[in-house]
């Protein structure tokens, strides 16, 4: 992706983006939706408040509902349960991650999505996820309140 | 979390000082034999390199849990090298660990990727300037 097509936020030694044209969880997931399909991932921000990805372990379910536990992610930090902004089947859980998690550390906007899903409700779940531009200035206050601790 | 860690120092002799650490102990020091110093003493060079080596040692026994590998034996010899320069001040260029590293039911591209995240996560890899190189003996156990 072009420069041009993230929100950006440096400081230290950290560049996070947040893309244009995605949606996004306040808990820091997101979607990015084609046509009747989504993929979903985590944020550049959560994964790198987490640090290097080590294992992720997906739910068993074939079908998730927003806000459902879509998988434990650890890392070399922390254990969190990861929940999902959109709801819908489950087409497959990224086949990558099972050998390679870092992949998420990565690249957490590309190569590290973490489930595919056939929509059931895009339109009732939208109305709880933020664009890009919302996320963004949602994430700088999260920035501020972590580095203030 | 501590964010400072503190130690203090007072003269004893010519070339030879005595150590309080904040975390409890404490050691006399002076220099090395190549610096008018005595063999046998705990010099700022072996300081330098052991703060390297034990705190790589720890981080990567946590990373070993957290990858779920299997470790059992790690032992790592670590050296400094050091470089003189024309008016006579000096650096260590690099620090060198040769840790072998015994592990069950891993593969040694994930000990490797420990090896790589401790030295990421490692508070005194990451504060020098000193470039951290690994050569590393892995010895998988069936």
């Amino acid at each position: 992706m072009k420069t041009s097509e993230f929100y950006e936020l440096s400081f230290d030694k950290f560049n996070l983006k947040v893309p244009k044209g995605y949606w996004f969880a306040g808990y820091d997931t997101w979607a990015k939706i084609e046509e009747s399909h989504a993929k979903v991932g985590i944020t550049d921000f959560l994964q790198t408040k987490m640090g290097d990805i080590a294992f992720f372990e997906p739910s068993d379910s074939p079908t998730l509902e927003q806000d459902d536990i879509l998988g434990t992610i650890e890392s070399i930090k922390a254990t969190i349960d990861l929940t999902i902004p959109v709801g819908g089947k489950v087409i497959r859980f990224n086949p990558q991650l099972v050998d390679h998690p870092e992949i998420i550390s990565m690249d957490a906007y590309g190569d590290g999505w973490i489930v595919e899903l056939e929509l059931s409700d895009w339109e009732g779940d939208k109305a709880m996820l933020l664009p890009a531009e919302k996320y963004f200035e949602l994430m700088q206050e999260k920035v501020k309140n972590a580095l203030a601790n | 979390m501590a964010n400072s860690y503190k130690t203090t120092v007072t003269k004893i002799a010519k070339r030879k000082g005595h150590l309080v650490c904040g975390n409890g102990p404490e050691m006399d020091f002076g220099a090395p034999p190549d610096a008018h110093g005595q063999f046998g003493w705990f010099t700022p060079e072996d300081a330098f390199v052991a703060a390297v080596n034990t705190c790589i040692h720890m981080i990567f026994l946590w990373t070993c849990e957290r990858l779920k590998i299997d470790l059992v034996a790690y032992e790592c010899e670590a050296e400094g090298f050091k470089k003189v320069y024309l008016d006579k001040t000096e650096i260590f260029t690099h620090v060198v660990l040769k840790p072998i590293i015994t592990v069950k039911n891993n593969d040694a591209e994930t000990v490797k990727r420990a090896l790589q995240i401790a030295k990421k996560y490692s508070l005194i890899a990451a504060s020098i300037k000193s470039e951290v190189i690994f050569e590393p003996t892995i010895i998988i156990q069936s």
